[in-house]
């Protein structure tokens, strides 16, 4: 079974997005800031990690940054997701090291083919 | 005045006075002579003694009586009427007869006889030949009759010779002879005299003429040249005229620039010295008007002169003699006229410096207009500089105002474009909630087979896109009007595009028992454009045309063409749907508007979709049209250049 960390402050969000990818198979862990995303990651060392970038302490990016930047979780994918929906949003979570970008509010389906598009790959890899 | 018509009145003037003075002279002589006769007589015979009576002799009787009938009224004459010939003729043959009764007094001596000859000789004074006529034939014929019927009285002796009176009468007219040749004589130098005195004074006043002329034109030459107030130069000209030519007055007239009027410029003399009230004056009209015409100068006597004015009255009553005119020419242009008129005639010299005068005024009222000129042009500039630089800092006031004010728009629409980037952010998180939520719980009414709640939430997603879509929207026009749409231009294949369109909205366009058809050009190729307005372009008015067509068709046409002379794609969406009125196609593309306030309503959309595709449009320097007919349906129009300009939506962004 995968195990998806979901990284988002805001409850609701996280308490549906975490049962929805429940439903759909996924062994899902929780972090509700930036801190504890960092420190959640190199403990468990999970499949994917779905980052939301507003977020208190040290925010999406720091945190996608440190990951990234850690040999242990560095080859982690990292799907960031942003109620911004600028473009150079997008650009910059990528250039932050994040592997994809996705919009709030999130479209479900769509972000399921990015999370199956993810995982095949490193499956493969 | 001529030189020998004052010589004439020289020589008489001389004549005449000599006239006076012997006239004078006689009168005295007669006196003398009278009392002489006396003095004679009671010499010659003094008191006669007749026994104890004694008696005044006849002879002193006769001295008394007849010497004063004689010499009385030639002495009158000569004091009351001197210098008449009536009164030397009569004094003459006075003369004659005193000398006939000195002889008789004397007893005829010989000594006597030469009173005669002195007589002749004080007549002689007179220089007047004809005096001696009535002298001589006096004497002649006292000697003819007295040596006939009284030799004793005339010759002293009873009897004497019937003819001793020629003798004595050859003597007078002997000394005649002399004293005729004197008097002519000196007629003839008095006349030389006459002559060389008047050549004298000729000359003299030639000379003085010429000097005052000169005078005329060093005087006028320096208040021309002194470069004073221009209305006091002119003065200063006029006085100069009037001051040197014995002038009763002068004025300068300058011409209007039509070449109509004479304007007076300046005016000396007259009446009262402050110079005379010169009047305008019609070109043309009078003597100096005329000058004027013909400009040519005009001499004549001042009583002569028509002045169209009231001049003409003035130059009568102070009696002016000469008047001499002359236009003001500068290089064959009429400048002006001056005019002089005078109490006697002008001397050549005078004319001569006139028209010197009349030459340099010309110049100098040339140069005056010339300065006034320059003055004025100078005037002008620096108005004109002056205007420029208000104008200068007035706009850069502006400028800087507008600065000002283009920055508080900019800050506005920033925080405005701020402000709704947050607020969506805001509505996002809730939203992406409920979303979650509802799709969650469709999931679970599913797999627990509760359709009944299934419908419920299918509304609550649905409302939620709804709400999502209205958040897009409202950022995508805020972050064009915030001018931070920028385009992502690469190469697109067209037909790749449409038929990604299509996989997305198919269903929407062929749900409402719609047909839908693409025709796409043969010649349509890749285009150079921002991939994801384009294809929001196409989403929208595609998604449109669904939204208000039922059971009809909607077409997608694909074509090349031109647009400002570059090549272009035309994509035109047509419908069969519920259409517009002409009204309602004028402000569909205001953000917000939507055909019909009811069409929310009843079709749904947020009223920004066509909004946006009017402005991806603009962003790319293309241009979108529609045509619509009410009950018909609709087709619009997007014109895209083939190759998108980075810089095509600056003016937007910047707007």
């Amino acid at each position: 079974m995968k195990k998806i960390m979901v990284v988002e402050d805001n409850e609701p969000s996280r308490d549906a997005l975490c049962r929805r990818l429940a439903r759909r198979g996924y062994h899902v862990i929780q972090a509700v800031d930036g801190e504890e995303a960092v420190e959640m990651g190199r403990a468990q060392l999970p499949d994917l990690i779905l980052m939301d970038l507003g977020l208190p302490g040290i925010d999406g990016w720091e945190a996608t940054r440190r990951l990234k930047g850690d040999d242990a979780t560095r080859h982690i994918p990292l799907i960031v997701l942003s109620a911004h929906a600028m473009s150079d949003d997008r650009d910059m979570a990528l250039a932050a090291g994040g592997d994809d970008f996705d919009s709030k509010p999130i479209r479900f389906d769509q972000l399921m083919m990015k999370i199956q598009a993810l995982l095949s790959r490193t499956a493969a890899s | 005045m001529s030189s020998e018509r004052h010589a004439v009145d020289l020589f008489d003037q001389y004549k005449t006075d000599i006239y006076r003075r012997t006239d004078r002279l006689f009168a005295g002589l007669m006196g003398l002579q009278w009392i002489a006769g006396i003095v004679f007589a009671l010499w010659v015979a003094p008191l006669t003694w007749i026994g104890p009576v004694s008696a005044t002799h006849v002879h002193v009787w006769a001295a008394i009586v007849l010497g004063g009938i004689i010499s009385l009224f030639p002495a009158i004459l000569a004091l009351v009427r001197p210098g008449m010939p009536s009164t030397r003729y009569i004094i003459a043959t006075a003369q004659m007869l005193m000398g006939a009764l000195l002889i008789h007094l004397t007893g005829g001596r010989i000594e006597t006889h030469f009173h005669v000859f002195g007589s002749l000789a004080f007549l002689a004074f007179y220089r007047d030949w004809r005096v001696l006529v009535p002298a001589t034939i006096v004497v002649a014929l006292d000697h003819m009759l007295r040596g006939i019927f009284w030799p004793q009285s005339v010759y002293g002796v009873i009897v004497a010779s019937q003819w001793r009176w020629i003798e004595h009468a050859a003597w007078v007219v002997f000394e005649d002879i002399f004293l005729v040749v004197s008097c002519l004589r000196s007629v003839a130098e008095m006349r030389q005299r006459a002559d060389r005195t008047a050549a004298l004074e000729q000359e003299v006043r030639i000379r003085q003429q010429a000097e005052r002329g000169a005078s005329l034109t060093a005087a006028v030459g320096l208040a021309l040249t002194r470069g004073s107030e221009s209305q006091v130069m002119f003065q200063e000209c006029a006085q100069a005229l009037i001051a040197h030519l014995d002038g009763g007055f002068a004025g300068i007239w300058t011409v209007d620039e039509q070449e109509e009027w004479l304007e007076p410029l300046a005016g000396a003399g007259g009446i009262n010295q402050a110079g005379p009230e010169l009047p305008r004056i019609r070109v043309g009209e009078g003597t100096i008007g005329t000058i004027a015409r013909v400009r040519a100068p005009k001499l004549t006597s001042g009583r002569e002169v028509d002045f169209a004015a009231a001049g003409q009255d003035r130059a009568r009553r102070e009696g002016m003699a000469a008047f001499a005119g002359y236009p003001l020419l500068l290089h064959g242009k009429l400048i002006g006229v001056l005019a002089v008129f005078a109490h006697q005639e002008f001397s050549p010299p005078a004319l001569d410096a006139m028209a010197a005068v009349a030459d340099g005024v010309a110049l100098a009222v040339d140069r005056t207009r010339a300065e006034r000129e320059v003055a004025r042009y100078t005037r002008d500039l620096e108005q004109a500089h002056d205007i420029q630089r208000q104008n200068a800092e007035q706009l850069s006031a502006l400028v800087d105002e507008l600065r000002v004010t283009q920055r508080q728009a900019e800050a506005a629409t920033r925080a405005k474009s701020d402000f709704l980037a947050s607020m969506s952010h805001e509505l996002r998180t809730p939203l992406n909630a409920i979303i979650l939520y509802s799709e969650l719980l469709q999931e679970q009414a599913a797999d627990g087979a509760e359709p009944a709640s299934i419908a419920d939430l299918q509304r609550i997603q649905s409302s939620g896109k709804h709400l999502l879509e209205l958040i897009n929207g409202i950022l995508d026009l805020s972050k064009i009007e915030a001018g931070k749409m920028s385009l992502a231009l690469e190469t697109i294949d067209v037909k790749a595009m449409v038929e990604d369109v299509l996989d997305t909205l198919g269903p929407i366009l062929r749900q409402k028992h719609n047909t839908f058809t693409v025709t796409c050009g043969p010649d349509v190729g890749p285009m150079f454009a921002d991939r994801m307005k384009t294809r929001q372009i196409l989403v929208n008015l595609l998604s449109n045309a669904a939204k208000f067509t039922r059971g009809g068709a909607i077409d997608l046409d694909i074509n090349t063409g031109t647009m400002d002379g570059a090549p272009s794609i035309e994509f035109s969406v047509a419908d069969t749907g519920v259409g517009m009125t002409a009204e309602q196609c004028g402000r569909i593309f205001a953000p917000f508007t939507q055909a019909d306030v009811t069409t929310t309503r009843k079709y749904g959309g947020t009223g920004l979709g066509l909004a946006i595709v009017s402005r991806f449009c603009q962003l790319m320097g293309g241009r979108v049209s529609v045509e619509s007919q009410m009950g018909v349906g609709s087709r619009f129009i997007v014109q895209l250049p083939v190759a998108v300009h980075e810089a095509a939506g600056e003016s937007l962004a910047s707007a």
